[in-house]
C-alpha cells in the first residue's frame, strides 16, 4: 500500500485479488457440501469430523470477510496509516512520552512477531503430514493418501494425478486463507497500538498545560508540583492566551483520533463479530476433542486450541488498551492544574471531561465491547458448553 | 536494642500489620531500623526457612493427593484442601516477585499537602481510619487463631479413617488413617509414637502459618482501601466550609459610597503576595474573615465593620482559592494512592478468585453429601464458610471504595454552591463530573471489586448445589 505502483500493476493486483476471492469461496461452499454430506452419517465419528472441519471452513469465512473490507476500502485504510503517521512527533520528546512510545513500539514489534511466527509454525505443522505421506509413497513405502480439507467433489479425488493436483490447490488455499487472517489480526493490533500511543502522548500533553505554584497545598513532590517548579513562568495574559491556543489544537488532536478508531471500528466490527463467535464454539469443540478424542499426547487440537485462545487474547488486549487509553484523557484533564486557570480554559476542560468520560472502544457489530471483560465472559460461556458437552457425551 | 525506625505515612499507620507479615515470613525486609548485613542475612534466612517448610508441606500433601487419586470422595477432598492453601502458596510468591510494587505503594502517603483550615478534619479522619484499620488486623487475626484452634479440635471428634472403595465387593471400606488435622504423606510412620507427635505439631505449625501468611496480606489491601475511603470522608467533610468560604466573596454587596472611598486601611496589613501562597501568616483570628466555619448553615456575611471590606476579600480570596487547591490536589493524591494499590494487588485478586471458584465448585459438590450433624458436615461448612468469608473480606472494603468515590459528586452538590463564586460553581462542576466515575478495584481489568462480585460468586455455588442436589 504505501509504495506507489503503476495502475497498471494496481489492475492486476485487483485481478490476483478477485481471482483468489473467488478460489476462497469455492473451497468454503465445497467444504460446507463436504460438512452436510458428513452430517448425513450421524455417528459420532462423523459428528468429530464435522468438529475437524469447522475450524477449517470458519476461518475460510473469516479471511474472506477480512480481505474484502480491505480491498472494497482501501483509501480508509490509507488514510488511516498517512494520517496516524503524520502524527508523530518530530525531533526530540520529553522523558515521559520517549517512554511512552519505546514501550509501546517494543510490545506491538513483539506481538507482530510472535503472531507471524505462531500462525506460520501452524501452518506448516498442519500442511506437512500429506506431503510426508506423499514422499513415503514416491519412496516406495506404504503410504495414506490424505488431503488437507474434505471438500465435496464430484469425482473421486483418491486418483493419482487429481490427488496431486487437488493437494497442491489445497495447499495454496491454506496458505492464502492463513495469510488473510493474519494480515487482517496485524492491521486492527497495529492500528489500534498507534492510536492509544497517540492517545497517551496527547494525556501527557493536557497534563502540561496549566502551570501551578508550589507551596503547602501543591508540595514539589506531587505530580504537578514537580512540573511546575522548574518551569518558567510568562506573563499572566501571555498565559492564558498561550493555554488557549494548547487547548484548541488538544481538542483538535482528540478529534482526530476519535474520528480514526471509528474508522477502525467500522472497518473491523462485522469481522470481529464472526470471529468472536466462530472463536467460542471452536474453543468448545476444540476442548471436547482434545479431552476425549485425543489421546494426551498428541498436539493437533490443542495446539489449535491455543491458537484460537490467543487471537482473541490480542484482539481484547488491544481493545482494552483502547478503551483505558482514551479514559486516560479524562484522567489528564482532572491531573492538570485547571483550578488555576482562566474560566474559559475550565470550560473547555469541562466539556472534555464529558467526552473523555464515555471512553472510545471497538465493539462487535454494536453487540459487546472488546475488552478483557468480555474475553472472559467468552471463556466463561465456551466453558459451560463445554461442560455440557461432555455431560451429554458422559450419558 | 533496637531502635525505632523513623517511618511516615502509611507505613506509620500499618506498622503492627507489617511487623506481622515479617514474623508470619513473607520477604518483606524493609521498615527495619538495623540494616546491617548480619541481620539482613538472619531476616532473610528466617524467610526462606518459613518458605521451605510450607512449601515441602504442600508438596507433602499433594503427594497425598496423588496416591489416593482413584478414590473419587478422597479425591475431591483432597484436592479442596489442596486448592485451600494454594492461596498461601500464590500469595507468598506474589508479594516475593512484586515486593517493590507493594513498597512503593506504601510510599504514596509519605508526605501529604496541608491547609490551616483543614488540619484538624485532616486529624480527625486519619485517627478514625487507624482505629478501623487496628480494628480490622484485631479481628483477622482473631479468627485465623479460631479457625486454627477449631480445626485441630475437630481432628478428635469421629474417626480418623480413609473411605476406600473395595474393587471386589464394590462397597466402601475404611482404611485407618493417622488422627492428624491433614492428609498428608510423610516419608515416616505417623500412625502413633513420635512421629505422630512431630506431624502434628508439624501441621499446626503449617494451619497457623499458611493461613496467617494469606490473611495478613488481605489484611494490608484492605487496610488501604480504609485508608482511601477515610480520605474520601475528609474531603466530603470539607466540602461546606470550602463552599461557605467561597459564598461569602460573592455574595458581597459593597456600598457604593464605599467603593470611591480611598482605602483607610492600615498600611501595615499584610497585602498576600501572588506568587507566594504560605497563608498562615496572612490572617490571625477567626474574625479576619468574618464567619464561621462551623455553624449551622453559616453565616454568608458578617464583616467587622471597622476592617476595610476590600482588603478582607482580596485576603478572603486568597484563602477560598488555597483551600479549592487543597481540595483538588488531596483528591487527586487518593486516585493515586487507589491507582496504585489497584496495580499492585490486582493480579492477586484475580488469582484468588480463580482460586476459589474452583474450590467452591467442588465445595457445592461435597456439600451435597452431608447427611447429618456429623465431623464431615462440619469440616464441610467450615471450608464454605471460611472460602466466602475471604472473598467477603476484600468484596466489601472494594464496594465501600465505590460508594465513598461516587458519593463525593452528591457531597459537592447538596453544599451551598448556588451562594459561591463563580470559580467555586466550576469547581463544583469540574468535580461532580468527575467523581461520577467511581474509582474502583479491577482484578486485573477482568473484573470489578465490588459485593455484586461475592454475590455473584455466592449465586453460583447456590445454583450449582441445587442443580447438584436435583441430580442425585
Amino acid at each position: 500500500m504505501t509504495h506507489t505502483i503503476t495502475e497498471l500493476q494496481g489492475k492486476y493486483w485487483s485481478v490476483y485479488y478477485w481471482f483468489e476471492f473467488v478460489n476462497i469461496f469455492a473451497a468454503m461452499c465445497l467444504e460446507f457440501l463436504g460438512m452436510l454430506d458428513t452430517a448425513r452419517g450421524g455417528t459420532f465419528d462423523d459428528a468429530v469430523k464435522i468438529f475437524r472441519m469447522m475450524p477449517c471452513n470458519g476461518y475460510t469465512v473469516l479471511s474472506l470477510i477480512k480481505s474484502f473490507n480491505m480491498v472494497r476500502y482501501r483509501p480508509v485504510y490509507e488514510n488511516l496509516i498517512d494520517e496516524i503517521g503524520g502524527m508523530w512527533p518530530d525531533g526530540a520528546v520529553g522523558e515521559e512520552e520517549h517512554k511512552i512510545i519505546s514501550s509501546a513500539l517494543k510490545q506491538i514489534n513483539f506481538v507482530v512477531k510472535g503472531y507471524y511466527y505462531c500462525n506460520h509454525y501452524l501452518l506448516v505443522s498442519f500442511l506437512c503430514p500429506p506431503f510426508f505421506q506423499r514422499i513415503k509413497g514416491l519412496l516406495g513405502r506404504e503410504w495414506e493418501m490424505m488431503l488437507h480439507f474434505f471438500y465435496w467433489l464430484p469425482f473421486n479425488p483418491n486418483q493419482p494425478v487429481y490427488f496431486e493436483i487437488l493437494l497442491t490447490i489445497q495447499t495454496w488455499h491454506a496458505i492464502i486463507v492463513i495469510w488473510l487472517n493474519m494480515s487482517g489480526d496485524l492491521l486492527f493490533c497495529l492500528f489500534l497500538s498507534h492510536i492509544t500511543t497517540q492517545l497517551d502522548l496527547l494525556s501527557v500533553r493536557i497534563k502540561k498545560l496549566v502551570l501551578v505554584s508550589v507551596d503547602r497545598q501543591l508540595p514539589d513532590h506531587f505530580p504537578l508540583g514537580m512540573l511546575s517548579k522548574d518551569t518558567e513562568r510568562l506573563s499572566a495574559e501571555q498565559e492564558i492566551k498561550e493555554q488557549q491556543q494548547e487547548l484548541a489544537e488538544i481538542v483538535k488532536r482528540h478529534h482526530a483520533l476519535i474520528r480514526l478508531s471509528k474508522d477502525v471500528e467500522d472497518m473491523y466490527s462485522f469481522s470481529l463479530l464472526v470471529n468472536f463467535l466462530n472463536s467460542s464454539i471452536f474453543i468448545c469443540f476444540c476442548g471436547f476433542c482434545s479431552v476425549v478424542v485425543e489421546k494426551w499426547n498428541e498436539t493437533a487440537y490443542k495446539s489449535f486450541l491455543v491458537t484460537t485462545l490467543s487471537q482473541i487474547w490480542f484482539l481484547c488486549w488491544y481493545g482494552q488498551k483502547l478503551l483505558d487509553s482514551s479514559e486516560g484523557v479524562s484522567d489528564a484533564l482532572y491531573k492538570c492544574g485547571w483550578y488555576n486557570a482562566s474560566k474559559k480554559v475550565k470550560t473547555s476542560i469541562l466539556i472534555m471531561l464529558h467526552r473523555s468520560q464515555k471512553g472510545v472502544s471497538v465493539t462487535t457489530f454494536g453487540f459487546s465491547v472488546i475488552s478483557l471483560a468480555s474475553y472472559s465472559k467468552i471463556m466463561k460461556t465456551a466453558w459451560s458448553y463445554f461442560t455440557l458437552l461432555l455431560n451429554i457425551y458422559n450419558k | 536494642m533496637m531502635t525505632k525506625v523513623k517511618t511516615q505515612g502509611l507505613v506509620t499507620d500499618l506498622m503492627p500489620c507489617i511487623r506481622l507479615l515479617q514474623a508470619a515470613g513473607h520477604f518483606l525486609f524493609n521498615y527495619h531500623a538495623d540494616t546491617s548485613g548480619m541481620n539482613m542475612l538472619l531476616r532473610k534466612i528466617y524467610s526462606s526457612a518459613h518458605a521451605v517448610l510450607i512449601v515441602v508441606h504442600y508438596i507433602c500433601m499433594g503427594i497425598n493427593m496423588a496416591q489416593y487419586k482413584d478414590e473419587v470422595n478422597e479425591l475431591t477432598a483432597n484436592t479442596i484442601t489442596v486448592l485451600f492453601f494454594a492461596h498461601s502458596i500464590i500469595k507468598l510468591a506474589f508479594f516475593a516477585f512484586n515486593s517493590k510494587s507493594f513498597y512503593r505503594t506504601l510510599a504514596v502517603w509519605n508526605q501529604s499537602n496541608s491547609h490551616p483550615l483543614f488540619t484538624e478534619s485532616d486529624a480527625r479522619y486519619h485517627q478514625i481510619s487507624l482505629s478501623k484499620m487496628r480494628r480490622l488486623l484485631y479481628f483477622i487475626c482473631g479468627m485465623t487463631v479460631f479457625s486454627v484452634i477449631s480445626w485441630v479440635t475437630l481432628t478428635f471428634f469421629g474417626e480418623s479413617v480413609r473411605m476406600i472403595a473395595s474393587k471386589e465387593t464394590n462397597e466402601t471400606l475404611t482404611e485407618p488413617a493417622p488422627r492428624l488435622p491433614l492428609k498428608a504423606w510423610y516419608p515416616f510412620k505417623t500412625m502413633s509414637g513420635g512421629g505422630y507427635v512431630f506431624a502434628f505439631i508439624y501441621q499446626i505449625y503449617f494451619l497457623l502459618f499458611s493461613m496467617a501468611l494469606a490473611n495478613l496480606l488481605d489484611v494490608i489491601f484492605c487496610s488501604w482501601l480504609i485508608f482511601a475511603c477515610e480520605q474520601l470522608q475528609h474531603l466530603k467533610a470539607i466540602m461546606k466550609p470550602l463552599m461557605e468560604l467561597s459564598a461569602a466573596l460573592d455574595t458581597y454587596r459593597p456600598n457604593t459610597a464605599e467603593l470611591f472611598r480611598v482605602s483607610s486601611t492600615d498600611k501595615t496589613e499584610k497585602v498576600p503576595d501572588a506568587v507566594d501562597m504560605d497563608i498562615r501568616g496572612i490572617y490571625s483570628t477567626q474574625q479576619d474573615f468574618g464567619m464561621t466555619l462551623r455553624g449551622a448553615g453559616g453565616k454568608l456575611q458578617n464583616f467587622n465593620a471597622e476592617n476595610n471590606p476590600n482588603g478582607l476579600t482580596a485576603k478572603q480570596e486568597m484563602l477560598a482559592r488555597s483551600a479549592i487547591k487543597y481540595w483538588v490536589e488531596r483528591h487527586k493524591h487518593v486516585v493515586r494512592l487507589v491507582a496504585s494499590i489497584g496495580d499492585t494487588y490486582g493480579t492477586a485478586l484475580l488469582f484468588h478468585m480463580l482460586v476459589s471458584t474452583i474450590t467452591l465448585t467442588l465445595l457445592a459438590y461435597q456439600a451435597t453429601k452431608i447427611n447429618g450433624i456429623n465431623v464431615y458436615a462440619f469440616s464441610t461448612i467450615g471450608y464454605l464458610v471460611y472460602t466466602l468469608g475471604q472473598v467477603f473480606h476484600f468484596c466489601i472494603f472494594g464496594n465501600r471504595l465505590i460508594e465513598e468515590s461516587s458519593s463525593v459528586m452528591e457531597a459537592a452538590y447538596s453544599c451551598q454552591w448556588y451562594d459561591g463564586s463563580e470559580e467555586a460553581k466550576t469547581f463544583v462542576q469540574i468535580v461532580c463530573q468527575q467523581c461520577q466515575k467511581a474509582m474502583t478495584i479491577s482484578g486485573a481489568k477482568f473484573f470489578n471489586v465490588s459485593l455484586d462480585l461475592f454475590a455473584s460468586v455466592l449465586g453460583a455455588v447456590v445454583t450449582y448445589f441445587m442443580v447438584l442436589i436435583q441430580l442425585k
